[in-house]
Formats: structure tokens, sequence, C-alpha cells
């Protein structure tokens, strides 16, 4: 069998608490091809600790450990810090949260992805503002020589976060991470972004790892879906079989989400009796 | 200390008085672990102990004069030599910490109040308050600190009670300033709203809720600050317009030493070297203090 | 009798531009009202109207009959509290459960300290949270239990309408549900009324009676729970949001 794309065995990420050391996450594996993989999990799973750790973005007093972090035949654990930066951006990249927090308020757009081509590319300069124009236009942007000189200020959120997209896109990664893209944005505008994420990923056939809150959004997007708890992963399910879901916690997350065409009384409120550790809401 | 340690570090605290003691194990172990923040702490300490302990801890009188013993280089008998009139300086150097403790508590007492509630009410109130209370600070922000202690030394008359008012004084702008900084950044957040919304009083809201959060910035600044009231103070005591003698103030010492600087270095030096060392203790005092309580490093756990 | 609430004609303005255009609804006793829409669309500035924290306003609000004007007083904090979206940024960082919950308690110079701590531990028992919480800071609890304390502290002065602002928005969804059946429940108990400030529509058809759906500060159509239920819009952006709220799986399921 040929080797996965990116290939994580074991993940362990553990902070220093007043206690004692504290694991948060605690010992991840999966693998991905060029594949779409949804990560779910609540606030504190540690989906997000994952994601970065793929990355290694995670600094100390942190402390991360794993059996095998393997990405294209590289062991991304031994790499050098400047390997590493080789890496980021260029073949693994990442779309952030809020586009408000991970643009530079002070640069245009324009500039800002042409500076992302600079770094990593090797185009000659007469090419970069052509091609920032072209990236512009595939993410749907209607006007991109007008919006290349707007600050980051000036566009609402789901434009931003099509900046964002454009410029982690434009040096054509194998794999794009996206931690919640959209939960900054309103629902009419999520949708769009989501399905601008997923042609995108299907045009150059890259691998795709989507961090969620949202089971059922997750699993509209994805192929496979992992569902983390506690820094574990507690269940791995097709997308198309949600139904079949068989871990309490998964159920309970179905269940506990309101409907429009609710009828219940009161919600079905997650029975936490299986987490023997206990957690309190 | 097992018991203490799960007793301080526990997350459900059974009573006021230990969610508070908990609050303080917190900050106490995070500074502990810087170790300029602890020698910081070590030359403070040692400050306040010597001044405490004074008249115990000097061999000898720090007026007492024996002209017979003028200008003795250091020895064993004399650790930091002696001066013009044959006093002992390290009698006289343990003698001054006294003054420069009351001094820089004293400006404490008197600035940081004055700056922490101007602060806070120009930026609770904003528009016009704001404003005016602001123009006035930065007509006293804008003249140099020295200065302006030295004219309101000259207006009030020599003497170490007026060299603390002065330099109070001039001291209020900056924190009024960091409070006023402080206060806009949680002016417009949720929980002044809804402690508003509960019917609080300004009042209430500035005393209770908005000076509580600008605390930490500010004795943080005030420590920092410290060095600089030392130096002020010194040098108010070296022009002859701070401390008079005999006390023992270490700016007019270096003062009376000036004259000898080149024969016998000891008499400056030595006081000047008490100088450097109380603030270096500060300043690396208040840096620790800024790892610890600064909010914007505090947030979360 | 007069409506809890009743709003005629009101404007919003911050700075040059206009937040709310000429909104009215009424908010009948007991009732539970949700107002919807988009970031921008002006609701949570009515909200704000409401308690006296906006202040370029036009048009009339009415509580229980009578006209709001000026600084809301005392009076006002007794009849009507309100729970803010963020529990983060809600709760004073440096003060304990016990301290946010005693304050309104003092200064409306309820009870002796003893009767304080007896009501403060009663309506902690009320909103589900353990008694050995009291003494803990924001920072030692989770979004959903301080998001507890806050609802705890909007009720402590015993107030007949509460406006709710997002008040689920910024937590997990299991949480969410907790905290939703905590709202329809400490409702039927004291009989309050609600105004829901929200984005999302499932939350509307589980825990309100009518909907205002606002865009660009204008309410565009107003429908009952059950038309929501069914998505019996009228209005063309109503039945968009609508559509785009659906989960993903409704979806499918509607389309299959």
């Amino acid at each position: 069998m040929t080797e996965p794309l990116l290939s994580v065995k074991n993940l362990r990420v553990e902070f220093p608490g007043p206690r004692g050391p504290v694991e948060v996450v605690r010992g991840v594996s999966f693998d991905l091809g060029r594949e779409r993989l949804g990560i779910v999990g609540e606030s504190g799973s540690g989906k997000s600790l994952t994601a970065r750790a793929l990355l290694r973005l995670i600094p100390p007093p942190a402390r991360v450990r794993q059996e095998a972090l393997r990405f294209d035949g590289m062991d991304l654990a031994a790499m050098s810090e400047r390997q590493m930066r080789r890496v980021r951006g260029a073949r693994i990249s990442m779309v952030m949260q809020d586009p408000k927090f991970s643009l530079n308020p002070v640069m245009t757009i324009g500039s800002q992805i042409a500076e992302a081509l600079r770094v990593h590319g090797t185009l000659p300069r007469g090419q970069i503002r052509a091609r920032v124009i072209e990236m512009l236009t595939q993410v749907r942007i209607h006007d991109p020589e007008h919006v290349m000189g707007l600050y980051p200020h000036e566009v609402s959120g789901g434009m931003g976060q099509r900046v964002m997209i454009a410029m982690m896109l434009i040096p054509e990664p194998d794999i794009l991470i996206a931690d919640e893209p959209t939960s900054a944005l309103d629902v009419s505008v999520q949708a769009q972004v989501l399905d601008l994420i997923e042609t995108m990923i299907a045009r150059n056939g890259m691998g795709l790892i989507l961090i969620s809150h949202d089971l059922k959004l997750v699993a509209r997007y994805c192929d496979r879906v992992l569902v983390m708890y506690r820094g574990e992963v507690v269940e791995a399910l097709e997308a198309g079989r949600l139904d079949a879901a068989a871990h309490p916690y998964t159920r309970g997350l179905l269940e506990s989400v309101p409907r429009m065409n609710e009828t219940r009384r009161l919600l079905p409120v997650l029975d936490r009796a299986w987490d023997t550790e206990g957690r309190g809401t | 200390m097992a018991r203490l340690h799960l007793w301080l570090t526990d997350d459900a605290p059974a009573s006021r008085w230990q969610a508070q003691a908990g609050q303080a194990f917190r900050v106490a172990r995070s500074f502990a672990r810087s170790p300029l923040a602890m020698l910081g702490a070590l030359i403070i300490l040692v400050l306040v102990v010597t001044a405490l302990f004074a008249p115990w801890l000097a061999p000898y009188s720090p007026v007492g004069q024996n002209l017979g013993e003028r200008l003795l280089p250091p020895s064993w008998a004399h650790w930091m030599g002696t001066d013009e009139l044959g006093r002992d300086i390290l009698s006289r150097v343990i003698h001054g910490t006294r003054i420069t403790l009351l001094i820089v508590v004293m400006v404490a007492l008197i600035s940081a109040p004055i700056g922490l509630v101007i602060g806070a009410v120009a930026g609770y109130f904003g528009g016009w308050t704001d404003r005016v209370l602001m123009a006035i600070t930065d007509v006293f922000l804008s003249l140099p600190k020295l200065i302006m202690a030295l004219a309101f030394v000259a207006a009030l008359g020599a003497g170490l009670q007026n060299a603390i008012i002065a330099i109070a004084v001039t001291s209020w702008p900056a924190y009024a300033r960091i409070a006023r900084a402080e206060t806009l950044t949680f002016r417009n957040s949720e929980f002044i709203s809804a402690v508003t919304l509960q019917g609080a009083s300004s009042l209430r809201v500035i005393s209770l809720h908005v000076i509580p959060l600008c605390m930490s910035s500010t004795i943080i600044r005030v420590t920092l600050d410290m060095a600089g009231i030392i130096l002020t103070a010194a040098g108010l005591g070296f022009l002859g317009l701070g401390a008079q003698p005999p006390l023992p103030e270490w700016g007019a010492m270096i003062s009376r030493g000036r004259s000898f600087i080149l024969d016998q270095w000891w008499v400056a030096t030595m006081p000047g070297f008490a100088i450097i060392v109380v603030s270096l203790g500060f300043c690396f005092l208040g840096d620790g203090l800024r790892d610890v309580l600064d909010p914007r490093q505090r947030e979360g756990r | 009798m007069s409506a809890a609430l009743e709003i005629s004609g009101l404007s919003v303005r911050y700075g040059r531009s206009t937040v709310v255009r000429e909104v009215s609804f009424s908010v009948a006793e007991g009732e539970s009202y949700a107002l919807v829409g988009e970031s921008g669309s002006g609701k949570s500035t009515i909200l704000r109207a409401v308690v006296g924290m906006a202040r370029d306003i036009s048009g009339t609000i009415r509580l229980s009959g009578e006209a709001l004007e000026g600084p809301r007083g005392r009076g006002f904090a007794r009849h009507c509290q309100m729970v803010f979206q963020d529990p983060y940024a809600s709760l004073h960082p440096r003060r304990t459960v016990d301290a946010a919950l005693s304050e309104p308690l003092v200064i409306h110079g309820i009870g002796t300290r003893a009767d304080r701590a007896d009501r403060v531990i009663e309506m902690m028992r009320a909103v589900g949270l353990d008694e050995r919480f009291r003494f803990r800071f924001p920072h030692q609890m989770s979004g959903g239990q301080r998001q507890r304390v806050a609802i705890a502290r909007a009720l402590m002065l015993d107030p007949k309408l509460l406006l709710l602002d997002e008040p689920t928005s910024a937590l997990d969804v299991s949480v969410q549900a907790e905290i939703l059946n905590l709202l329809v429940r400490l409702r039927e108990e004291r009989g309050l009324t609600y105004v829901l400030v929200t984005h999302a529509l499932p939350v509307v058809g589980f825990m309100c009676d009518r909907l205002g759906v606002l865009r660009k500060g204008r309410m565009v159509e107003e429908a009952e729970a059950g038309q929501l239920r069914e998505g019996r819009f009228s209005d063309p952006y109503a039945q968009e949001l609508y559509r785009f709220s659906l989960g993903a799986g409704e979806r499918q399921g509607q389309a299959g």
C-alpha cells in the first residue's frame, strides 16, 4: 500500500498545570490522503490544538509528543524550524476562524496576497499582479482590481474569509486546514464560503481538514468525520452515516441541537455518565 | 505543606477568604518563577529590614562626629570609610534607608490614588470631563519632573516634607494616563453594562469595578517609577533642596562627597552605590510584577 | 392589560448612520418574542435602546404602559434585566460568583448579609449551579457555568422582563441545550416575559412564541412560531434566511 499523504500516530499535547502537567490531546491517530476529513468537537476537545500540532505551531511550555508525524515521505517531527517554514503555507496551509485577526490591518489585501506569493513562489515580478487577480477571481470576488486596493477593515467578514482562502491557496498547498472557517460569519455567507472551499479543494486535488463544532455541517462537506472529546477521538464515522453513530457523545451532540421544526418541550441534554473522569458544564 | 497546597489550589473554594488566598497564591507562584523578580524582591526586603532595624544594624551613630577620624578609607573598622566630619559612612547609608523608604512610600501613597481616581473618572465618563481632566494632566506631564520639583521646593521651602510633596505632585499624571487608558479598554464591556443595568451609581461602578481593574497596572508603574523617585529625591538632596543636614540622605551625601571625589572617592561612591542597588531592585520587582499582574497575560488560565 | 414591552416607530442612530429605522412591535405579558437577523440588522441595538444604552433615539418605548425616557433608574432595574451574549465578557474578572450575585441586592439595599447569602444560594440552585461554585472566579468556570451565573445575576432582583442578547451563541452545542432548557424552565416557573435576540432560527422555534425578522434596521416580517416551523414566510428575505438556517441534514431531507 502506498503511504498516505499525512500520517499522525499517537499525538499528545500537554500543558503544565498547577497540579502537574495536563494532557489536552491524548493519543490522536489518523491518516489523510487527498480527501476531506472533518474533526468535530466542543471547546476544550483538543481539535484546534491537534491541527496546530500538525504544523508544529504549539509554543512551549506546552509539550508535543508523537510516535509518528509524517507528511509526503518526510518526518515533520524531526524537521528543523527552517525546514518547517518551507512546509507551512507552501505545502500545508491553514485558514483560521476570524479573518479580522488573521489579516494584517495596515496592508492592503492585494499586497498581502502578493506577499504570500513572494515568500513561497519563484514567480517573476510582472506576473504576480496577474496571479493575484486570477486568484481573487477564483474565490468569486467580482471586482478583484478594486478589492486589491482595500484594507481588511473595509471588507465584510465573508469577503475577508474569501481573501484568506485565496491567500492560503495561492502557493498551491497539498493540504488545507480550515479551523472553524465560518463560525464568525452570518448564516447566508457560511454556505458560500464552505462551497468555495469545497470547489477549490476538488479542483486542486488537495487534502482538507475541516475543524468545527458543528457535526452536521462537517458531515455535509467531508468524507470522513472524527469526533473528539477531551483530547481523544471517541468515534470515526463515514460522513454519510451519522445516524449510525454509536458513541453516546456523538449521539448526544446530534440530539441536543434544536431543529427548525422543533416540537420537543425540552432538549435532551448530553448524558455524561459514560465519561467516568467527569467534566461539569 | 501538601495539604496547604491543595487548599490553595482548590478549584472550589469554600469561602471568600479561601478564594482570595488561592488567587494570591497563584500570583505569588508565577512571580517566584522569575529569578530577576525574586532578586528585586530580595533587595527591597533587605531595604525594608535595614530601615526597620537601622539603629541596631549600624555600627556607629549616623551623626556622631569624630574629627580625629576624618576621611578614612574603607577598613575593617569602617567598611565604607568615613566622611569629612569623621562619621561612619556605612552607618549613614544604613540610616539613609529610612529616609529613602519614607520618600518612596509617601510619594506612592499620595500620587498613586490621585492619578488612579482622576484617570478612572476621566476614562469612565468620557466627553468633557475627560477632556478637561486630561488637559490638566498633560500640562503637568509636559513639564520635566526635576524642574517642576525644583520650582515647588523653591516655592515651599527646602526640606524633606516639601521634597515629598513636590515629587508626588509631579508623579501623579503618569498614573492618571495609565488608569484612563486601562479604563477605556473595558469601559464599554458587558460586565460594566451589567452592573450599570442593576442600578449601580457611577460612584459605585468606578470605585468597586473600574478602579480595582486599573490597580495592577498602576502598581506595576509605581514600582517601576520608584527608581525615578529615588533619583529625583537624591537630585533634590544633591542640590541642597531635599533633606537637610545632618540627615543622612543619600543624595545629600553624594553632594558633600563631591568635593573629595578625586582623593577620597568612597565618600560619594558609597551612597551612590546604595542608590543604584535600590533603584535596580525596584526595577526588577516592577518587571516581575508586570509579568504576573498584567491582565493581558493573565486572561483565561 | 397593557403590553409588557411596546415599541413604536423606534429609530436609533450611531453618529451619522441609522442602525434601526422605524421599528414597531409589542410583546405581551408572559410572551417570548424573538428578534431575528444577521449582523448589522440592528437587532441588538433595539435591546440597547430599551435599556438606555443607545443615546440618539426617536420613537417611544413603553414598559408595561409607562413610557421610558432619560436614564433608566433603579425601578427599571427591578423590572427589566438583560443577559449578554458573551459569558466571558459579562462577568467581572476579579469578582467571585458570590460577589456578582450579591451586588444587585446590595445596590438596592435588600436584606441583611445573611439574607443575601441565602438568596444567592437559592438562586444558584434555581439556575442549576452547585453551591461549591459560590466562591469561584470566572476563570475557574466553563462557558456554560458562566452563563448560568449571568442568568442568575439578571434574576436576583426578580424582574418581569428579561432581555436575552444571543445568550447561547458563544457556547458549545451540548451546553447550549442546557442553557436553552434552563431558560424555558425559568420562564415557566417565574412567569417571565422574554425578548430574545438571535441569528439562529432553530433556537427561536424552540423557545419563542413569535418573532420579528430584521434586515438592515427595518423589520421586514413578523410571524408566529408555527409559521417558522413550517417555513411559511411571505417576505423574500425571511424566506432566504430560513433556507440558509436549515441544518445541512434537514436541507438534504427536504430535497429528498
